[in-house]
């Protein structure tokens, strides 16, 4: 089944046209990866099918209907979920509490359920605080449960931010560049996780990704994107064996001057 | 028709007041990126200077507006120099930077009141009146409307022609385009800081020789200038030009519009806080913001 | 002077600034949303008070539909601004601080205008003495009551998204709740309190006029916060104490000490400047802000002590 799908979607930064008639499908319960040279729109196209950049052309859907004009907090709703590359914590709270807010459910988030049923949400609160300690333990993160955000270090601001999307519980997660800035070890397991996740849970992963060992081991689709086009899509295998993948792969990506 | 006349007539006198008083806010607004509530105390601190001045001598009205745009370009040279800039090193966010810029308004206001009292004052001047077939104009009014136009057409000509002028404007609507300009940021800054609020000093001088002067007299203006800066779009001094005599124009038609109806001329502010709530309903980024 | 009612006086201002300074809390303090017109939401909560006590209501109907009027009113004015960038709503609010003293000004019909408008008192418990301690009661009461709903909401999950929202708005928005929704909300609480302290006002001094309701209330219930400590409701209601405290003492002083300034002029030059040294050399005030207490971090102190 077609999860997600990206139609001819159009996207101009002043005249520099970033994304040009960009289309794509990720269907249900795969790992589909994203690659591309630097510069070739991929984080943008994750902004606008999360509905954090309006797209200037092109619809996007999800489960078939369609979200184009949806702010972010709809789209998670419907059951999506991002990490950003550049991680948005929240400085001043503790990564206990930056994991507790992307849980889906949390009646205490009412301002009158906050005063007038404080017994039930402090038991979902107790309830989440143990999920977050697996997230936690997966990271390897746990005695820093109470740290502030600010005070981590880039890689394990990375791994509070995927660790939140995990906490989100979604049909579908989208990661910008999951590795980038943790350590190889940490990563695989990151990368494991997440495909366990997908095996037993059914969750569809798409991921933004350079590295291509890891394309290898847990992709089953893959989309390369250059100047802000789909130019080559297959499994991993197809792609990779493409006479023309190094080259882009590889390549300066420019992007379409319209002026 | 001659109604009409002195309709656009005073418009064009409180858009010039407008004009003055918001040069400065919205440039530093843009380039600082925060609204300086102080304005209203360097517009006051203008009305004051000169009548000390018009005190021994009341022939010098110029000497005064000159005096005026000396002090008030220095004083918010100094404060920002003293508060802003340890503030902003310090990386305060939006909100106490506007607080600090309320407290700085309270420290100037309430020494101007210790040292030119509480009371309302008045210029000792007296500005020639004509009658041009039923049109009522002052020579004030007149000197009024041609300082606002050239220092219009001066400061559109600085923008235009010169190094820093491009700069200013650029960084104003756009303040990404600091780091990449290559031009000296503080520099910049503190120039627009003088400038902006020396003009606000000429609009004090204008509307404490137009009306009465007392410590809240900026104050009073201030939100009608704030939603002349949010109609032209936060930043733009040619959206400003615009907006400032829109809303002169529209404070005028509503004045008429208030007698009309038998409302009282009081709600004249109403007008202004009317027009800031529609631009922010439909159109946030105002006239020619960015 | 009874020194009675000169207690009574003080504290019952200092239950009405330290509200207002716990709703600027909630606002600022937690959600970083710069309120700059506090004191329309009082004034319209003083009004509210008053026209409804004329009407004959009962006294506890009276101070909560001031404390709802005004609510609404925040709600409304606020509306427009909260898309936007956090600027706008402090110029909205500042302005319409000043608007709504204008229209009650020039309304004569609605509240007496520029004289002003008598308020019936709540209590006639036969002397003046136990009038004012009633009184005490009432306010003291209220400021309990507010204290403590504004500290639990503060220390929920709520709470933990209004101090998100302070931090990251996009982010929140990524996961999946609406900022507008909660902003709202909390300038709609926030004018409720301000209101209630409103009736409070009002009903105390059994006069209200629009000269009581100038700009510097706002700023004096900034001032309590920034002193105190923004984020922690016991620095607002600190706040609130310290500056009522200064506020009478340069009264006193005047009467004292004879400075070849005056002194109310060097009050404001001196709050002025506090302000800014504060924000300058201790931006978190007396009392920092802690920490969202909940279950969920007592599990964690768990599990981390047990590591
Ligand atoms: N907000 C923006 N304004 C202007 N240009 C942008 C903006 N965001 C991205 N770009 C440009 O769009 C292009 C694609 O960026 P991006 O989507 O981040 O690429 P990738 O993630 O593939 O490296 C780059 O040239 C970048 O400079
Ligand atoms: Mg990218």
């Amino acid at each position: 089944m077609d999860l997600l799908v990206v139609d001819r979607v159009v996207k101009n930064f002043g005249g520099l046209r970033v994304l040009n008639q960009a289309s794509l499908v990720v269907k249900k319960g795969t790992v589909t990866a994203l690659v591309g040279p630097n510069g070739s729109g991929k984080t943008t196209l994750f902004n606008v099918i999360y509905g954090l950049t309006p797209a200037d052309e092109g619809e996007v859907y999800f489960r078939g209907k369609k979200i184009t004009r949806y702010p972010p907090y709809q789209i998670y709703r419907e059951g999506l979920a991002l990490a950003f590359q550049l991680p948005r914590l929240f400085n001043q709270l503790p990564i206990m509490d930056n994991l507790l807010l992307a849980a889906p459910v949390n009646s205490g988030e009412n301002p009158l359920r906050a005063l007038f049923t404080r017994p039930r949400w402090q038991e979902e609160e107790r309830a989440l605080a143990r999920q977050a300690r697996e997230v936690l333990e997966l990271l390897e993160l746990t005695p820093l449960a109470l740290r502030p955000a600010g005070q981590l270090s880039g890689g394990q601001r990375k791994l509070v931010e995927i660790g939140r999307v995990l906490m989100a519980k979604p049909e579908m997660i989208l990661v910008d560049e999951p590795a980038a800035g943790i350590n190889p070890v940490l990563a695989r397991k990151i990368y494991a996780t997440l495909k366990k996740l997908q095996q037993e849970k059914g969750l569809t992963l798409f991921v933004i990704e350079h590295r291509l060992e890891v394309l290898f081991d847990f992709a089953d689709y893959v989309y390369l994107m250059d100047a802000g086009r789909v130019v080559l899509e297959g499994t991993p295998e197809e792609v990779l064996a493409h006479p023309d993948f190094y080259t882009i792969y590889a390549g300066e990506s420019r992007p379409w001057r319209v002026l | 028709m001659v109604v009409l006349l002195q309709l656009l007539l005073n418009s064009l006198i409180t858009g010039s007041i407008y004009l003055l008083a918001g040069t400065g806010l919205t440039l530093t607004y843009g380039l600082s990126r925060f609204p300086n509530f102080a304005y209203a105390e360097l517009i006051t601190l203008g009305g004051f200077v000169a009548y000390t001045l018009l005190q021994h001598s009341p022939e010098s009205f110029w000497a005064g507006l000159l005096l005026a745009f000396l002090t008030c370009g220095l004083v918010s040279v100094l404060s920002y120099r003293l508060v802003f800039s340890p503030l902003v090193n310090r990386r305060a966010s939006l909100i106490p930077l506007m607080v600090a810029s309320i407290g700085l308004g309270y420290v100037l206001r309430y020494t101007m009141g210790e040292i030119w009292s509480w009371s309302d004052l008045g210029y000792p001047l007296v500005w020639t009146a004509y009658n041009w077939g039923g049109l009522r104009v002052t020579s004030l009014w007149l000197y009024l409307i041609a300082v606002a136009l050239s220092a219009a057409l001066l400061l559109h000509l600085f923008f235009k022609c010169t190094k820093v002028g491009l700069a200013i404007r650029a960084i104003a609507t756009n303040p990404d385009l600091a780091q990449v300009s290559g031009i000296n940021l503080e520099r910049v800054i503190l120039f627009t800081w003088f400038l902006g609020a020396a003009l606000a000093g000429v609009a004090g001088v204008f509307r404490a020789a137009d009306t009465q002067l007392y410590p809240m007299m900026g104050w009073d203006i201030l939100l009608p200038v704030f939603a002349a800066v949010v109609l032209g779009g936060i930043g733009s001094f040619y959206g400003l030009i615009i907006a400032s005599y829109l809303l002169g124009l529209a404070e005028n038609v509503g004045v008429v519009f208030l007698q009309a109806t038998g409302l009282s001329t009081e709600y004249r502010m109403a007008i202004a806080f009317l027009v800031l709530i529609l631009v922010l309903i439909f159109r946030p980024r105002g006239l020619l913001g960015r | 002077m009874d020194p009675l009612f000169y207690l009574a006086d003080t504290l019952i201002f200092i239950g009405i600034f330290s509200l207002l300074s716990l709703s600027l809390n909630l606002e600022f303090g937690l959600t970083s949303l710069g309120n700059f017109g506090k004191v329309a939401f009082f004034m319209a909560g003083a009004y509210a008070y008053t026209l409804l006590a004329h009407a004959a209501l009962p006294p506890y109907l009276c101070f909560l539909g001031g404390a709802l009027i005004a609510g609404l009113i925040g709600l409304v004015i606020t509306l427009p601004a909260l898309r936007l960038r956090e600027d706008y709503l402090a110029i909205v609010t500042l302005s319409f601080g000043e608007i709504l003293r204008t229209v009650v000004k020039a309304e004569e019909g609605l509240a007496g205008g520029v004289r002003g408008i008598s308020v019936p008192a709540v209590f006639h418990l036969g002397s003046s003495r136990a009038d004012a301690l009633a009184n005490i009661l009432l306010t003291l009461g209220c400021l309990a009551l507010c204290f403590l709903l504004l500290q639990a909401l503060a220390h929920s999950p709520y709470g933990r998204v209004l101090r998100a929202i302070r931090e990251d708005e996009v982010a929140v928005k990524a996961l999946g709740k609406n900022p507008v929704y909660f902003k709202a909300s909390v300038l709609f609480i926030g004018s409720c309190i301000a209101g209630l302290a409103g009736g409070i006002f009002a009903q105390y001094l059994n006069f209200i006029d629009p000269t009581m309701f100038l700009p510097t209330v706002t700023f004096l219930v900034w001032m309590m916060l920034i002193l105190g400590g923004a984020g922690n409701n016991w620095g607002a209601l600190l706040g609130g104490v310290v500056v009522e405290l200064m506020n009478r003492g340069t009264r006193i002083m005047k009467d004292f000490i004879t400075l070849p300034v005056d002194p109310n002029n060097l009050q404001f030059i001196f709050f002025g400047l506090l302000v800014i040294l504060i924000l300058i050399f201790r931006p978190q005030g007396i009392l920092p802000e802690g920490p969202v207490k909940t279950a969920a971090r007592k599990e964690a102190q768990n599990w981390i002590s047990s590591l």
